[in-house]
């Protein structure tokens, strides 16, 4: 998978199911846990959101601030479990 | 006695006992004793007095309570800051309470500005001058002075600091202390942040207790089965926490497959929903004790109740329960008079753990505290909570008053007016923000508005949500009227559901 199709792929479900569909101006490098775009409880549903849309599952230890900072770090997150799983 | 006593004597009675186990691994009594002396000695050679306010803007580390021994040691008072507050928020409480020192980690650095007071900076773990730290003394002082300030969100848009004595602090860590039955093999957890006043039972129980209090990373947050792993390997026999949290671990980390939890878990902040709190009990009650606390932070803990029952008809939460730790407690129904079993009023409470006042405001004293919380008077004795008569709300156990964060949204070009409301309880509850844009300007997208709550206020009081309006609902004194706002939520709910 491209890392621009995972990318898409979170803005996506960042834009429209965390910001209600306001989140035209997100780009990779918005600071995501500092602005309060995730907390402890959109990460439940992004969590979920990953498994069923990339069909990985991110280990309960990879679930910490410096992966989930910017859709750029939960990318790399996710290219890491993908690659893991043996198919990139 | 002062608060900085309690690690003393531990220290010279069974140094090698762990006091805190953090992140970077775990520090006994005695080598607490001696970095907090050896902090001590820099503080006092930069002139740090009694009296003197020392601010800690750092992550929950050992280095952090190193800081806090210190700053006690040399009479001063500590100032917690949230570590996730934006740097004008951390400059704004230095200087008001007028901070001689702060004490920072890497992550963190001296939020003041050109102009601003002078202040001592420094790490836990500096250097002295000199290499012998001093031996470690308990200064003779009056009970009555500051141990620490804890800032909350103040209603028209500054935060507040609550000023907690050695004598108000002791007393209720006494009462903590004697209620959990602590010992010295016990294990704390210490989940709450610094600046939050759940914080003080997990540290000062512990160390009366000459216990262990097990520092929970705040990235382990956003990770319930982690924190479940935590109580776990760590063998945590005290938990304490907002019910939010336990509710996360119950919901996403299987908390409820524990065979052997905690022998006490005690919880804080807000309503713990009944039928959540009642699967808890239904699991562990007999392996667990399950205790209910109550108290702003102008009071510390001042009503608990423990769940020995839960009717299984009860609908509401359970009681807050009677007044504790020596304070009374008594409601003031709307006609000013003094509130009979079964009636509703407000929730006043005077005592040994009540503040001394609020920094800045000398006419203040803080006693009776009325803490602006409806409740019931229980024919049984003690107290049912019912809700609040202010604007400030709970959000996941974290004070806030919207206030707060309207003034800050406010300050956004785009936001013409704006209230702010909660919506939902428990982990529902979130808060959102009614907008009437400014004519001139676009009108702000919901990320925009979030980065203006972030650049400003802490990060539970960033929005959730947002909606737009031509105005504002008033009432008839020409108030913002928050419940019509409140039940346009409500209303699309129900819509949504259908």
């Amino acid at each position: 998978m491209q890392d621009d199709e995972i990318s898409s792929a979170l803005t996506g479900f960042i834009s429209e199911k965390i910001l209600e569909g306001e989140g035209a101006d997100l780009d990779d490098d918005t600071p995501l846990l500092e602005w309060g775009v995730i907390d402890s409880i959109a990460m439940v549903s992004l969590l979920s959101f990953i498994q069923s849309r990339f069909a990985v599952r991110i280990p309960d230890g990879e679930v910490v601030p410096r992966n989930f900072h910017s859709i750029a770090a939960i990318g790399q997150l996710v290219k890491r479990a993908l690659l893991e799983r043996g198919d990139a | 006695m002062s608060l900085a006593a309690l690690v003393i004597d531990v220290a010279r009675r069974s140094p090698d006992a762990v006091a805190v186990e953090g992140p970077e691994g775990s520090m006994t009594y005695g080598q607490l004793d001696e970095r907090a002396g050896r902090l001590v000695e820099i503080l006092a050679a930069r002139g740090i007095e009694p009296g003197d306010r020392v601010a800690l803007w750092l992550g929950k580390s050992a280095g952090a309570v190193v800081a806090m021994q210190a700053a006690l040691r040399c009479g001063a008072c500590y100032v917690p800051i949230d570590p996730s507050s934006p740097s004008s928020r951390a400059r704004r409480i230095i200087v008001d309470c007028g901070a001689r020192a702060l004490v920072v980690d890497e992550a963190h650095r001296s939020p003041l500005e050109r102009g601003d007071p002078p202040l001592i900076v420094l790490e836990p773990d500096q250097d002295p001058d000199s290499p012998t730290p001093a031996a470690a003394s308990t200064p003779t002082f009056d009970t009555e002075q500051l141990a620490f300030i804890l800032y909350t969100s103040g209603s028209t848009g500054t935060p507040k600091g609550v000023c907690i004595s050695h004598r108000a602090a002791l007393a209720f860590v006494r009462w903590a202390h004697a209620t959990v039955e602590a010992r010295p093999a016990d294990r704390f957890s210490s989940h709450a942040p610094f600046h939050f006043d759940l914080s003080v039972l997990d540290l000062y129980a512990a160390f009366m207790a000459g216990a262990r209090v097990c520092l929970i990373p705040e990235g382990l947050a956003y990770a319930p089965a982690r924190l479940v792993e935590f109580m776990t390997e760590r063998r945590i026999s005290v938990w304490y926490s907002v019910p939010s949290v336990l509710m996360l671990m119950m919901e996403h980390g299987g908390l409820l497959e524990l065979s052997s939890p905690p022998r006490v878990l005690l919880f804080a902040g807000e309503a713990f929903p009944i039928k959540h709190l009642r699967r808890l009990w239904t699991r562990f009650s007999g392996a667990c004790r399950l205790l209910n606390l109550y108290g702003p932070t102008e009071t510390n803990v001042c009503t608990a109740y423990e769940v020995t029952d839960i009717d299984p008809e009860r609908a509401t939460p359970v009681p807050i329960g009677k007044a504790c730790a020596g304070d009374e407690a008594w409601v003031i129904t709307s006609e000013g008079e003094r509130a009979s079993p079964g009636e509703t009023g407000e929730l006043w409470v005077d005592g040994p753990t009540v503040m001394s006042g609020y920094w800045g405001q000398p006419r203040h004293t803080g006693k009776p505290y009325a803490t602006g919380d409806i409740v019931r008077v229980l024919p049984e004795g003690g107290f049912e909570y019912v809700g609040r008569r202010d604007h400030m709300v709970k959000v996941r156990g974290m004070r806030i008053e919207l206030g707060e964060i309207e003034a800050a949204l406010l300050e956004h070009p785009g936001v013409g007016r704006v209230a702010v409301v909660v919506h939902g309880d428990g982990l529902e509850a979130r808060l959102v923000a009614f907008v009437v844009p400014s004519p001139s300007e676009a009108a702000p997208s919901l990320l925009a508005l979030k980065r203006q709550c972030a650049s400003r206020l802490p990060r539970y009081m960033v929005i959730d949500h947002v909606r737009r309006l031509e105005q504002l609902p008033h009432n008839v004194n020409g108030k913002v009227d928050r419940r019509v706002l409140a039940d346009s939520l409500r209303r699309d709910d129900g819509h949504a559901r259908r």
